[in-house]
């Protein structure tokens, strides 16, 4: 019920914004900031986050008219922030400005031990060492813009090949083909780190 | 060298695990205000062109008027029978002067 009354004030909020009350934004800006942070965050670097979550809001903002159902305004924000993240690659790879991080030896042991490790919470605890998140990001950068954000948000972040199409607006077919495809990739990148100590 | 399936499922765990704990900045109040100026400059620029934007969103809304009135003067147009070819022959073979002279001049 307090759910309902919440996407009622959305609505409310929404409607006046579009009358040309601007600074009733802001009220969307508070509720919904470390939403789209988090999102934001889970695509692109660390570096980048705040401002891309800004220009989610403005891009947000300018296509608030074009929002049928106020109180859906949650998943159409998540959405925008999705495809803004998508956008970001997409120019970095067409800039070529895209960082290309070297692995060390360290990296490969970490690979090594993930995957001769049995016990249960080995992955968890393997998983907060930052030699996953670098090579992580480094088998990421191997990846196309598009196989990357369907592996995020597949692979990563576990949403359902549905959820990932709506908020690329993407068929499901689509992502189901980029998804395999991108799982295949990131397992030939990693193979080869294991077999040869990664200097890819 | 070929990873197994379960080789394949345990490098996943510890990936969505490192995936889910990168670091988030807090959305704070310097953050919140800055937006709110941008999109204060956002508006304001829109305003500027606001006739523009009217046009844009409203100009739409008279099509179907438009429609009903190009639909009537043809109507119109029709069950007047005007033959425009037919009454510039006739004004020519009557009086091919004055009809050349209207043509050049206006008179």
């Amino acid at each position: 019920m307090a759910h309902n009354s919440d996407k009622g004030h959305d609505s409310e909020i929404i409607r006046r914004v579009i009358d040309g009350e601007v600074d009733a934004f802001g009220h969307l800006v508070m509720k919904y900031g470390d939403y789209v942070m988090g999102i934001v965050k889970n695509h692109l670097p660390y570096s980048e986050v705040e401002e891309t979550a800004q220009e989610v809001f403005l891009k947000a903002y300018q296509s608030l008219p074009s929002l049928k159902d106020g109180a859906r305004f949650r998943p159409w924000l998540a959405s925008i922030a999705v495809r803004t993240c998508y956008d970001y690659w997409r120019a970095q790879y067409r800039s070529r400005e895209v960082p290309l991080s070297a692995l060390t030896e360290k990296h490969r042991e970490w690979l090594e031990t993930v995957m001769t490790d049995n016990s249960a919470d080995a992955f968890r605890s393997q998983g907060l060492r930052t030699e996953a998140r670098e090579l992580l990001d480094w088998a990421l950068e191997k990846l196309s813009p598009e196989e990357r954000i369907v592996l995020e948000l597949v692979y990563l972040e576990e949403r359902s090949v549905k959820e990932a199409a709506q908020l690329l607006g993407w068929s499901s077919a689509n992502v189901k083909v980029r998804s395999y495809r991108a799982r295949k990739k990131l397992h030939r990148v990693l193979s080869t780190v294991a077999a040869r100590g990664g200097r890819a | 060298m070929n990873i197994s399936d379960n080789q394949k499922a345990k490098i996943q765990k510890a990936f969505v695990t490192a995936h889910a704990g990168r670091e988030q900045p807090p959305a704070n109040a310097a953050w919140k205000a800055d937006v709110m100026r941008a999109l204060r400059r956002t508006a304001l620029t829109e305003s500027s062109s606001g006739i523009t934007l009217f046009m844009n969103r409203h100009l739409w809304q008279l099509v179907p008027a438009a429609c009903a009135l190009i639909l009537v003067l043809s109507v119109i147009l029709v069950n007047l029978d005007v033959s425009l070819d037919y009454e510039l022959a006739q004004g020519f073979m009557a009086d091919p002067v004055a009809f050349r002279a209207e043509q050049f001049w206006g008179i």
